[in-house]
């Protein structure tokens, strides 16, 4: 294997490393399951570099793969067995920013596969709605329904719980 | 909530990672080590590949010379059905569904086995071949890959909630010369690709096809069901080749994160005939039950349930499967075994890591690499009882590094490995198709 190959790809990955574990982070909602996410997709992307470099995108080629990943896992036995714990602490945090983002994990981890996968990629990776049915192989139709639900059940979920700053402002 | 407010809430959300467990250096070595596999079976399957061609000659004489491709744009008359009326909506992993019928002059075939889908179903199954023989210089290396996808794997979708069928998405892009909204395949199988739909390319045997922007060539070969072959090479960057040839399009890039930008290159005319006539060529639904010329005993339990096949070769005009990829549960591809017609001049010798062994009173060569990272076990033999071998064995399990192999398994080295072998000779009717005992 030419050397040359490993350089490029290490210097890709290493480029986007930081970007694609916070995108899993977002699907997964656990970091050691991200990083997990993430070796899987560089794996399978070292195997065929040499498509995704030659493509117009590599970037969107590789979150398309990242995603396609979690979903397939997802819809694994081993999925279907162990379920990520979205509770939240009983004590609010001091931290109101670390509130909000608790919040907000617990808000995303509500949400089916899918519809996480939508919002993430359509408001963390600002992706359009093509882009966005592109990568999870769906029509748009369906982005726009499961963004809908999606941000429909985040409304709900953050509106739930009082935030920190109500709690305080309140209690 | 608008966008960037939610934007912002998903931000916080990320919080500051942790330190990332994700290795580079790892994804390398086990991708390395997959793409080593496949090239065993292609080096492995050199001389049988031609034996396999030399019996497509019977059968399309006017194409091939003497195992020689002419490089014309004449495509193959074939006696398989033109399309395939009834595809299966899924595979059978260890039973190879397509094969390569036209190769190139030089290219050799492998084959690797369907990939299970995300619900566990058998969905796309790839074939690869390359160019045998030392390159005179990198461009030589190119490689084909061929992806059957099973029936209602992929959709050609498009803006909005467009979905079409092929003969509607060729309306689509005839019609259009310059056409406003991007279509493309999107399969759910294997990689889980999407093919952004270019152009039209002539049918193939009677289905309809289409170049994607790359230049590789997406045909519908039964109803619902899906083809793609994927033209690539062994370099990175074809553009900076000067023997580089147009094999597939290179897009222009105004400046990427890894080097400076370069102009587009476009497929050659001659690539795309070549690849329309390697395509017309591809045989569908050959069943024919599987055997393998090997034993192996005492497998461990926990070994067996992660166990796939790892790869098809031509053998008597026909596909067999030659091996098998187990492991612990930690590493289910730590053990790869295949075992296939002999092979003579398909070992090779590394220096300072080889060393030559007795086996069965045949010659084989025992690698053994120990460097960080990667410490990995290989054993090779061209040539025993009438049958290669070729074990590699990884002897840590590679999501610690520093575990290694259970010795109570009696796996602990490729040699050890080679001790529950039982091989059945060069004759399939001696077979087994029950090889993991």
């Amino acid at each position: 294997m030419s050397s040359r190959r490993d350089d490029e790809f290490t210097l890709y990955v290493a480029a986007r490393l930081g970007s694609l574990r916070r995108i899993a982070f977002l699907l997964c909602q656990d970091w050691q399951l991200a990083d997990d996410l993430v070796q899987t997709t560089i794996t399978r992307l070292y195997l065929r570099w040499t498509r995704a470099s030659t493509v117009e995108h590599t970037d969107a080629y590789v979150r398309t793969m990242l995603v396609r990943a979690f979903l397939a896992e997802r819809r694994s036995g081993w999925a279907r067995r162990v379920s990520l714990d979205a509770a939240l602490p009983d004590t609010p945090w001091p931290d109101p920013d670390l509130a909000a983002a608790l919040d907000v994990r617990a808000a995303l981890a509500s949400l089916p596969p899918r519809q996480r996968a939508t919002v993430i990629l359509r408001f963390y990776c600002d992706m359009n709605v093509n882009q966005a049915a592109q990568v999870l192989g769906c029509t748009a139709g369906t982005v726009k329904s499961q963004t809908a639900k999606g941000l429909d059940a985040l409304r709900r979920a953050l509106a739930e719980e009082p935030s920190y700053q109500e709690l305080r402002d309140h209690g | 909530m608008d966008d960037s407010r939610l934007r912002d809430l998903l931000e916080r959300a990320v919080g500051d990672p942790p330190p990332a467990r994700v290795s580079v250096a790892l994804a390398r070595s086990q991708g390395r080590r997959s793409l080593r596999r496949r090239r065993m079976f292609l080096t492995a399957a050199a001389p049988v590949a031609a034996a396999a061609v030399a019996l497509i000659l019977t059968v399309v004489p006017s194409d091939l010379s003497g195992g020689h491709a002419r490089h014309d744009n004449t495509v193959p008359q074939h006696s398989n059905p033109a399309f395939v009326a009834h595809p299966p909506s899924r595979f059978t992993l260890n039973v190879p569904y397509a094969s390569f019928g036209w190769l190139p002059a030089g290219f050799s075939a492998a084959y690797v086995p369907a990939e299970i889908g995300g619900a566990g179903v058998a969905g796309t199954q790839s074939a690869l071949v390359e160019t045998v023989g030392a390159p005179s210089h990198e461009a030589d290396g190119k490689d084909l890959e061929l992806e059957v996808n099973a029936a209602g794997g992929c959709r050609i979708a498009g803006s909005g909630s467009l979905r079409l069928t092929a003969a509607e998405a060729l309306r689509y892009i005839r019609d259009r010369a310059a056409y406003l909204h991007p279509l493309w395949l999107s399969c759910t199988g294997g990689g889980g690709d999407a093919w952004p739909l270019a152009g039209a390319a002539p049918q193939v045997k009677g289905g309809p096809a289409f170049w994607d922007e790359r230049g590789d060539l997406i045909w519908e070969y039964g109803r619902g069901a899906w083809a793609e072959l994927v033209p690539s090479l062994m370099i990175m960057e074809p553009q900076r080749d000067p023997h580089f040839d147009g094999w597939f399009n290179v897009p222009a890039k105004a400046r990427s994160a890894v080097r400076s930008g370069h102009p587009a290159y476009k497929q050659s005319a001659a690539a795309r005939a070549l690849l329309l006539k390697v395509a017309a060529s591809v045989h569908y639904g050959d069943s024919t039950p599987q055997v393998y010329g090997f034993t192996l005993s005492g497998v461990p339990a926990g070994w067996r349930a992660a166990a796939i096949p790892t790869g098809f070769q031509p053998m008597d005009g026909r596909l067999v499967n030659t091996g098998w990829q187990l492991g612990p549960g930690s590493d289910t591809g730590g053990l790869s075994i295949s075992v296939g017609p002999a092979a003579p001049g398909g070992c090779k010798f590394f220096a300072g890591q080889s060393r030559y062994v007795t086996i069965d009173g045949a010659q084989g060569l025992l690698r053994t690499i120990d460097q960080t990272g990667k410490h990995e076990q290989t054993l090779c033999a061209s040539d025993v009882q009438g049958l290669s071998i070729f074990i590699d064995l990884d002897l840590r399990v590679p999501a610690t590094n520093d575990t290694t192999l259970p010795e109570s398994s009696g796996f602990g080295s490729a040699l050890a490995v080679f001790g529950h072998l039982g091989l059945l000779g060069p004759d399939p009717a001696h077979w087994t198709t029950n090889p993991l005992r």
